[in-house]
């Protein structure tokens, strides 16, 4: 049987060196020092080394529901793996979601005391590293949560 | 729910990990379930009680009737 808990660590650690180097593209663009041919190929790379990664744990379709009524891409070993891991996929969303809430929450607090400017409010850098953030932590709040169910 | 499972299984002279394969779970499940910390699903407890060779509800109980039961 394999590994879930490692399966999960790999997935978000690949999955936050992703949304790490978009958020390095996004710095390295905003100085004028952003060219796409380096950073799109370790990104292709990364998405090659994951999907491989998931075709060795005999991952299949997200969308197709298996005989067990689990989604086929989800990695789990036994009915109590898959129970935790819907409930741990249950809180991060909660987390993450509580995350997206108090960032939109200070934005609105920044823009009404800072001045209702529109550059700020259509600040396009802001909103792509919100993106990163959100998916670092909803990655990582789920494969903690996880291991706490599977202790 | 309480349940038998570990002193069904060391009747049977099984350990942890043979049950859990036999059954295709992980011995972390098994280990779950014997410490009350996990109710199987019924297709797992049908499953668990076959290979013990007992009946479900010898194997599972409601509520902490472990000693009285037993």
């Amino acid at each position: 049987m394999s590994s879930t808990r490692k399966y999960l660590i790999g997935r978000a650690t690949m999955i936050s060196l992703l949304a790490v180097l978009v958020g390095i593209w996004g710095i390295a663009s905003y100085f004028g020092k952003g060219e796409i041919a380096p950073f799109l190929a370790i990104e292709l790379a990364l998405v090659v080394v994951g999907n491989r990664q998931n075709k060795k744990y005999g991952k299949g379709n997200f969308l197709k529901i298996n005989h067990e009524g689990y989604s086929e891409g989800m990695q789990h070993n036994d009915e109590r793996e898959a129970r935790n891991l819907l409930n741990a996929t249950f809180i991060s969303a909660r987390i993450t979601l509580l995350f997206v809430m108090l960032c939109l929450t200070f934005a609105c607090i920044y823009i009404q005391n800072f001045g209702n400017n529109a550059k700020l409010i259509f600040d396009i850098r802001a909103f792509a590293f919100l993106g990163v953030f959100t998916i670092i932590i909803q990655q990582w709040s789920l494969v903690i949560t996880y291991l706490r169910f599977d202790k | 729910m309480k349940n038998l499972i570990r002193e069904k299984r060391k009747e049977k002279k099984l350990s942890q990990e043979e049950l859990a394969n036999t059954a295709g779970v992980t011995r972390q499940t098994i280990n779950a379930i014997e410490n009350d910390k996990y109710d199987p699903s019924l297709k797992l407890a049908f499953q668990l009680a076959a290979i013990l060779h007992v009946r479900v509800d010898e194997l599972f109980k409601w509520g902490d009737v472990r000693d009285e039961q037993y």
